[in-house]
């Protein structure tokens, strides 16, 4: 049982929900994991502050015999600094990019009661073009991939994916078999 | 501990001077009746803080139970994201760590809350 209930956290072959029965996932796509790396920097400053304020006060503290209350708000610090964390992890995580067999689901999650679902389908994509800006970006390779449909429909930026230039070949390869009818193979 | 039964209460408040002096156990007169007077109005002010002290406590106690309890609404609301809408291995991984932690973290904080003695704070 135990086993089984460890087995969610192995890697697994993605299913999401409304996959269609022979429908396979080629790509997962999320931000670079720098994006969120910022974020965790400012909670990390945010998690030394009662730190830096339990050794700023530390005199006045143990005169009052505050310690006990200062130790709860303290706590009280963490666990709402903890739900921040878990807070941005949850948006990070759920704004994803799955590129199918079949086609593409782009999920925006802008909050947690706020979320938008895109879907195109491959024979409708006709030019796929990426965009790499700036220093961190170039090195850490990431940028936005802009995938423009048929007809003069909205185009579908991903923003900030890694490898963008790898995921543009995905894309294009998906689309040549979606017209061609030969299956692609993903490297 | 001092009787208080034989001294007649005091229908006019006592000075300032008198307050003070019995708050901060400063025994100025040579006597130990004197001394007495003193702490018998020390123990009148004590009765009167502590009367009022429940009711802070209890919104006090109210107040971080709410919080609580919004935390655990809040952790409820992201561990569903995460396991419902979460696509591959990341977001279960993720929950549960953030599970985990808020457990724990929980925990401290219930072990803290029943340590804080409010009364000492209010009464400081």
């Amino acid at each position: 049982m135990i086993r089984s209930l460890l087995s969610i956290f192995r890697e697994s072959t993605n299913s999401f929900e409304g996959q269609k029965d022979d429908e396979n996932i080629v790509l997962l796509l999320r931000r670079h994991p720098f994006t969120i790396y910022i974020r965790i920097g400012f909670y990390v400053l945010a998690f030394l502050v009662p730190i830096v304020a339990g050794v700023m006060f530390y005199s006045y503290l143990s005169v009052h015999n505050w310690f006990d209350t200062f130790f709860f708000v303290s706590s009280i610090w963490y666990l709402g600094l903890w739900l921040a964390v878990f807070h941005s992890l949850t948006l990070y995580t759920l704004n994803t990019v799955l590129i199918t067999d079949r086609r593409i689901i782009d999920s925006d999650q802008h909050g947690l009661f706020n979320r938008e679902t895109s879907e195109l389908h491959s024979n409708r994509i006709q030019d796929v073009s990426t965009h790499t800006n700036g220093m961190i970006e170039t090195f850490l390779q990431f940028g936005d991939v802009t995938v423009q449909t048929a007809a003069s429909e909205k185009q579908f930026v991903f923003h900030q994916v890694p490898r963008p230039d790898k995921v543009k070949d995905v894309i294009m390869q998906m689309t040549a078999s979606k017209h061609t009818g030969v299956k692609a193979v993903v490297q | 501990m001092i009787y208080c039964d034989s001294i007649p209460p005091r229908r006019d408040k006592p000075p300032l001077a008198q307050l003070v002096r019995a708050s901060s156990l400063y025994l100025e007169g040579p006597t130990f009746e004197s001394w007495r007077a003193d702490k018998c109005i020390l123990n009148n002010v004590n009765i009167n803080i502590s009367q009022t002290m429940p009711l802070l406590e209890i919104i006090f106690n109210v107040l971080v139970i709410g919080l609580l309890f919004v935390y655990w609404a809040v952790a409820f609301i992201i561990l569903y994201h995460l396991t419902r809408f979460g696509v591959g291995v990341q977001p279960k991984r993720f929950a549960a760590i953030f599970m985990l932690g808020s457990i724990i973290l929980f925990t401290v904080t219930i072990i803290l809350f029943m340590k804080i003695d409010i009364n000492l704070l209010i009464s400081q």
